[in-house]
């Protein structure tokens, strides 16, 4: 799907944020652009679900934080009824559960309020082409921490106990290639036991399996 | 209901308005007093007792609730109607019926009703039985001087009214006081501006620490220490749902105590019945076996268990019936200050959170979304610039930079001040996904290490350690100028340790008052009786690391 700018098929643009002058600052960016057109704006959740079905837009930029309610609530209702309006979410909070949040309501792109205005016109024109395509900066490193371990965080002396249980070294040979004492061990193998909470070895393995913990069997020792 | 008398500098409201009833009742009885004694005696100079009642009243109008002199100004009243009395029924053998002979004490006898029931609606109760009691004496003596108690009409009429009127007062106590009662039961807040007010004056009285439940557990350990034997000692507090968090604990090695409430052990079993509770099995998970005898004590605070106490000992027997009596003894004080630590922190924990989030909302839509649009304003400027002007181009775009900049700096103070430790998450998450976002966004690389236990912190204690770590990131990203972050987080209560540390060029004062930031840290350490040691990174950079406790050995020798 692809939108050529023509002067005669401009892609019409409605701007939702409560700040009067973010607002005028975005209408300036997008109307020096020949391939926009901003057709309205809205300052609440009401008037954005109004104005958007009124003035039919190619593109809503819709602000996360408004008087009335959520800008994310505005995107699902929007999404509800169109699914080839594009809408970029633009919004003030860091972190990663806005950027998801916005990725699960629908939204077609998501820009920081630290991007420059013309961040802002681009995402907007690979919403209006592309609406159901997602698009972030930060998106692949969002994955990445989101994707990161979140199950029990093992300390790097149970790591090496759970690699050699793997191995099928006995408590004694544990101690022995740790150089401490036996209880020791045992102290490290019942707290490991714990944190996976597993009652013996073969349940305490399959659990680090499962979790990531515990490489291909075949690992090498360290 | 405060005695307003009592209350400091309410000297004005002696002068307040007196009550409408007792004007009202003044001046309608002085009217028929005057009217009657006239038709009794016939004797227009009689209106001089109406005159005089009315003087005794101007005081106890004009400061009714003064301590002396509204209850003299009613007991003037009292005794003023008592012999104006006894002279009406002497002079009144001529009277117009019925206010004729013995009979025209009703004439003035009415008026009694004034000073008790006025005394009390300014609820002097005490005082309004003592004037009765006057009122009947003196009408008994006058009456026995001038030899009338022996006449049928004069006892009629003068036990009729006085016991009509102590009726009247004892009516208006009654009446007066469901009124009362009605007002102050549904104020729930006047009922906790009065708590919080309470509270604020006992805070401040209170040495240093006191409100503190870890140096409270700590004390209670000590003491059950002397009274008791002990090999090891906690004090378990319940943070929500059916878990313990372990307060404070003493003991040779590290113990992993049974901090489920639902478990089938002396610690559930004491929680769920009040009641002490020994045991021969060890309460601690990492117990090895031997002979153990368990004594669990609950923190019984009015109707709520607040805590537990455990103490344990390695032989048998080791807790009678009369070493729980002396350790019991210990506990029922200590559970009461506990609570009160325990609600202070709540209290102020709420406050806290509550406040970060209103600046949060403050700063995002005021002085943030003003610099977005400066941002906006220069982008537009920078575009209908004309390509060859150029060194105002190259201005507007470091200002831009610098712009983005401060929005970037504003957002993660937004991102810092509302994240908070997610109650199932556990510390060590809410720290790394904090690093995680400020490495992003600060271009460092974050290395984790992350050791948590499943038992928890007290809330409290992790709140301040979240914003310590916060702090260090946050001074790490901005001041260090480094590429890499290490967060070290190890936390096995009561022990806690996180340790964040970065290779950049490292701070040159290494005092803690030496930096805003750094006193922020240690304040926040001081306040959950932690540590913080602040020292630089080999080979360069700096180390900021906070403990709370000590490690304790696990097992026989450490790991």
């Amino acid at each position: 799907m692809s939108t050529n700018a023509t002067p005669t098929a401009r892609t019409k643009v409605l701007l939702v944020d409560d700040h009067d002058l973010i607002r005028k600052g975005l209408r300036h960016a997008f109307e020096r652009d020949r391939q926009f057109e901003v057709v309205g704006e809205a300052a609440t959740v009401a008037e954005a679900v109004r104005q958007a079905g009124a003035l039919q837009p190619d593109v809503v930029i819709m602000d996360l934080r408004l008087p009335d309610g959520s800008g994310l609530e505005a995107t699902r209702a929007l999404r509800k009824s169109s699914n080839t309006m594009g809408i970029v979410v633009l919004t003030m909070y860091a972190g990663d559960d806005q950027l998801f949040g916005a990725l699960e309501a629908g939204a077609s792109a998501f820009v920081p309020k630290t991007a420059p205005a013309d961040e802002v016109v681009a995402a907007a024109r690979h919403a209006a082409s592309a609406p159901s395509a997602f698009t972030a900066a930060d998106l692949a490193e969002a994955m990445k921490r989101r994707l990161a371990p979140s199950g029990p965080q093992l300390s790097p002396r149970e790591g090496q106990v759970l690699r050699l249980l793997a191995d099928g070294m006995s408590v004694a040979g544990i101690a022995k290639q740790l150089f401490v004492s036996e209880s020791t061990a045992k102290t490290h193998i019942s707290k490991l036991y714990e944190k996976l909470g597993a009652a013996n070895r073969a349940q305490a393995l399959m659990t680090a399996l499962r979790l990531g913990l515990l490489e291909a069997p075949d690992a090498p020792k360290f | 209901m405060i005695d307003i008398d009592a209350e400091p500098g309410a000297t004005l409201r002696f002068w307040r308005r007196p009550h409408p009833i007792t004007m009202i009742a003044r001046a309608a009885l002085l009217a028929l007093v005057a009217v009657q004694c006239v038709a009794a005696t016939h004797d227009a100079l009689c209106v001089v007792w109406a005159v005089l009642l009315g003087v005794a009243a101007v005081p106890a109008l004009a400061m009714p609730r003064h301590r002396v002199v509204g209850p003299l100004s009613r007991l003037a009243e009292v005794l003023i109607t008592c012999l104006a009395t006894d002279v009406i029924v002497a002079h009144a053998a001529h009277g117009t019926p019925p206010l004729r002979g013995d009979s025209a004490a009703a004439a003035t006898l009415p008026y009694l009703l004034v000073p008790f029931i006025a005394a009390t609606l300014y609820r002097r109760n005490l005082e309004a039985v003592l004037l009765f009691v006057v009122a009947a004496a003196v009408l008994a003596g006058l009456g026995a001087a001038d030899h009338r108690l022996s006449h049928y009409d004069y006892l009629l009429v003068t036990l009729l009214w006085l016991m009509l009127s102590g009726l009247a007062a004892a009516v208006t106590a009654t009446f007066q006081r469901t009124l009362l009662d009605r007002r102050e039961l549904p104020q729930p807040y006047a009922e906790a501006t009065r708590l919080l007010t309470q509270l604020r004056s006992v805070a401040r009285r209170l040495p240093g620490a006191t409100l503190d439940p870890g140096g409270l557990a700590e004390h209670l350990i000590d003491d059950v220490r002397s009274a008791a034997p002990a090999d090891r000692a906690a004090v378990l507090s319940a943070s929500g749902g059916s878990r313990l968090v372990v307060l404070a604990q003493s003991g040779l090695d590290r113990i992993d105590w049974e901090t489920d409430l639902d478990s089938d052990s002396a610690i559930g079993d004491a929680w769920a019945t009040q009641q002490p509770v020994t045991a021969s099995r060890s309460q601690a998970r990492s117990h090895s076996g031997g002979d153990v005898s368990a004594l669990v004590v609950p923190l019984v605070a009015g109707v709520r268990t607040v805590g537990l106490l455990v103490v344990e000992a390695d032989n048998t027997g080791a807790y009678p019936g009369q070493v729980i009596e002396r350790v019991t003894g210990l506990t029922a004080p200590a559970a009461l200050r506990l609570e009160a630590a325990l609600l202070f922190d709540e209290v102020r924990s709420l406050a806290t959170n509550e406040e970060r989030q209103r600046l949060a909302r403050e700063i995002h839509d005021g002085v943030a979304q003003e610099l977005v649009m400066v941002g906006y304003g220069i982008d537009n400027a920078l575009a209908v610039l004309p390509e060859d002007a150029k060194d105002a181009l190259d201005e507007l775009r470091t200002l831009r930079g610098e712009v983005t900049r401060v929005i970037t700096e504003l957002r993660l103070s937004l991102f810092e001040l509302r994240t908070e430790v997610d109650r199932h998450g556990g510390l060590a998450a809410a720290i790394a996904e904090y690093a995680r976002a400020v490495g992003a966004s600060g271009g460092l690389r974050v290395n984790l290490s992350l050791d948590e236990s499943t038992a928890r912190l007290p809330a409290a204690v992790e709140a301040e350690l979240l914003r310590i770590a916060q702090e260090a990131i946050t001074n790490a990203r901005k001041h260090a100028g480094a590429s890499n972050l290490w967060v070290t987080c190890v936390v096995d209560p009561p022990f806690a340790q996180i340790e964040v540390s970065d290779d950049g060029h490292g701070i040159a004062d290494q005092r803690p008052e030496g930096r805003y930031g750094l006193a922020i840290m240690a304040e926040r350490a001081e306040r959950i009786r932690g540590r913080l040691e602040i020292s630089p990174r080999s080979p360069n950079g700096t180390t900021v690391a906070v403990v709370l406790g000590t490690p304790l050995r696990r097992g026989a020798s450490s790991g």
